[in-house]
């Protein structure tokens, strides 16, 4: 039996509370949470306490602890591309990076050098491409992914608070910002760009099993309160990413794509909550094919891919240059959603 | 007792057609009996290339209603609306049996919607198909954009179309309300049109099947109280449109539906949208 791995955490807000903390109690025999860092001491100070780790207030001190082994990146999406180096640099073994892995394709690729040289594995917190219904239904679609000529992913979400609040006790949450007021083109852009790289970038490592790259974003639209839609041509496919969030209770997250004879729709729990994988329906012309439910979600995925990478029993499912490739994806429909909104919506 | 209205096929029809009515008048006997010496009902094979001029040939005195079933696209809003003028002139009725529209279950959600949805600010329809028609992706647009009108009202803006060999693109909008609707085509069921508008406070959904059978609607809204069904109605939109019909030409006096002029608006919107659809082959 393995030592459990030490894991410090750098940043505790609602992703580490909700999501990482109640993950990893879940896998008691693989991870020991050694120590938890944010800046405010108030928020650093409860949220290790119910961990059983030590608070910190800085990432030195985190890459500093003896006992860390596996860093976990959870803090604003600024700092990820600095941190992430650092950590290579410090000599840990492993690094869970929350998404977006960065928010410009220049610090991709100095991730990529970062990591590449420290020779460690990295996992982006991605949390779909390791769930494991989503994985059976990649197998299930095996003979017909490049044939798919639409794509769909509609992530229809209540506010986070929902969810965050059946994951766990939050200690602190960031302040919204502020709704109803009219937005400026400028605004709208930069509010569906955060959409692209908050919401919809879960589902875009997906997209890509179907459509690897894209041609342009044809149409992008912001629409308030937290939503958008957005067009794209990928070769001789269509892909269509529809994202909203808003209080009304009942989710809606699917994937869906359709080939001349065969389709696939998936659909995922909310995030936060620990209600078990995705389940899926794949249809082909002998029939239709449920792949059910299994009892964990993709944030134990991912969990168990840093630890099964880090001990040398598994190889990576994903190639860190597709890591990369999958951020520049998502980088790039940012950017053009963002422009096409500009210059009012088509481009 | 009031006599069943005499009924028949306006026009040519195909055998498959005049079968499909046969059927449907048998199945309202007190209201509806086949007899083309006296009719005062009609039915018009809207997916015969020529429907528009079959319907102009039916409109006579005497004539109370017509029935268009599944108009295709094709012929111009200007000839519809003189064709409604002509039907106007007469005092004939047109109802229009439009492929997804005419199910059952829309009035009553579309009634739903309206009374419980006053905040819509998105609307996300997809069509699922086997194939198109020989009017290729506009027919099913056209089908499409009368589902639009039908539940949330007319697209007043296409702010990005395109078409490819198995589906379509119209991103739009009505009013502030960004409307999204795609058509995807493949073999694998289920053949149907979604469609949802989602509301600060409240939502709905809407799934319609393929008319071929008398397969119910999925029809929910949701709100804070959760999410309420509406009812099952195992009717087809055939049987439904001819219940209509003859209710209107018993109870209008020759006032017309507004069918005929909504479809001339929707087929003016199709060939707007169509003339200018980025091809993406």
């Amino acid at each position: 039996m393995t030592t459990p791995l030490g894991v410090g955490i750098l940043g505790a807000g609602p992703v580490t509370q909700a999501i990482h903390l109640p993950t990893l109690a879940r896998l008691p025999g693989q991870f020991r949470v050694v120590t938890v860092m944010d800046i405010d001491a108030r928020v650093a100070e409860p949220v290790a306490a119910r961990a059983g780790a030590e608070p910190a207030q800085s990432m030195q001190a985190v890459l500093d602890h003896p006992g860390v082994d596996v860093v976990a990146v959870c803090s604003p999406h600024q700092f990820h591309a600095e941190q992430v180096a650092a950590i290579c640099a410090a000599g840990k073994r492993g690094i869970l990076c929350e998404k977006p892995l960065a928010t410009t394709q220049a610090e991709a690729e100095e991730i990529h050098k970062a990591v590449t040289a420290a020779g460690i594995p990295l996992v982006v917190g991605a949390m779909h491409a390791y769930d494991p219904g989503w994985l059976a239904a990649l197998d299930a679609c095996a003979g017909w992914l490049g044939d798919a000529h639409t794509i769909r992913s509609t992530i229809v979400l209540p506010f986070n608070d929902r969810f965050e609040d059946w994951a766990t006790e939050i200690a602190s949450r960031p302040a919204l910002p502020p709704q109803g007021a009219v937005l400026s083109a400028e605004e709208r852009a930069g509010r569906i760009r955060g959409l692209v790289l908050g919401l919809t970038i879960h589902d875009l490592p997906l997209v890509r099993a179907f459509a690897p790259a894209f041609d342009r974003v044809d149409h992008a639209e912001f629409v308030a309160p937290f939503g958008g839609v957005i067009s794209l041509t990928a070769g001789q496919r269509r892909v269509e990413l529809i994202a909203f969030m808003r209080p009304v209770w009942q989710p809606d997250w699917r994937l869906e794509a359709w080939a001349a004879d065969a389709s696939l729709s998936v659909s995922f729990t909310p995030s936060y909550v620990h209600a078990g994988s995705a389940s899926a329906i794949v249809r082909d012309r002998q029939g239709e094919r449920h792949i059910t439910a299994l009892p964990y979600n993709g944030y134990e995925g991912e969990w168990r891919e840093l630890h099964d990478l880090v001990n040398g029993t598994a190889a990576a499912r994903y190639p860190l240059s597709e890591t990369v490739a999958d951020l520049r994806f998502a980088t790039d429909v940012a950017d053009q959603a963002a422009s096409a909104v500009l210059h009012g919506g088509a481009r | 007792m009031t006599s069943p209205a005499g009924v028949t096929i306006a026009g040519p029809g195909g055998d498959d057609f005049a079968r499909s009515q046969h059927a449907v008048w048998a199945s309202l006997p007190v209201s509806l009996t086949q007899a083309p010496a006296k009719a005062r009902l009609a039915a018009v094979d809207g997916r015969s290339a020529d429907w528009l001029e079959t319907l102009e040939n039916a409109i006579r005195p005497g004539i109370a209603g017509v029935l268009v079933v599944r108009p295709a696209a094709g012929p111009s809003a200007p000839d519809i609306r003189a064709v409604a003028a002509a039907a106007a002139g007469t005092g004939t009725i047109i109802a229009v049996q439009a492929t997804w529209a005419a199910h059952p279950a829309v009035a009553p959600f579309a009634r739903a919607v309206a009374e419980r949805l006053s905040d819509i600010t998105l609307i996300d329809s997809l069509v699922q198909l086997d194939g198109t028609g020989h009017d290729g992706w506009a027919g099913v647009l056209l089908d499409h954009l009368t589902l639009l009108r039908a539940v949330i009202g007319p697209l007043e803006l296409a702010r990005f179309a395109a078409e490819h060999r198995h589906g379509y693109t119209v991103d739009g909008a009505i009013g502030a309300r960004a409307v999204a609707m795609s058509a995807v085509r493949s073999a694998t069921p289920p053949q149907a049109a979604r469609l949802a508008a989602y509301g600060a406070t409240a939502e709905a959904h809407l799934i319609v099947p393929s008319g071929s059978t008398a397969a119910p609607a999925t029809a929910s809204l949701v709100d804070s109280a959760g999410a309420a069904m509406q009812p099952t109605w195992y009717e087809t939109a055939s049987r439904a449109s001819w219940r209509r019909l003859h209710r209107a030409a018993a109870e209008r006096a020759g006032e017309p539906l507004p069918d005929l002029a909504d479809l001339a608006d929707d087929a003016e919107l199709v060939a707007a949208i169509t003339a200018n659809w980025k091809a993406r082959r």
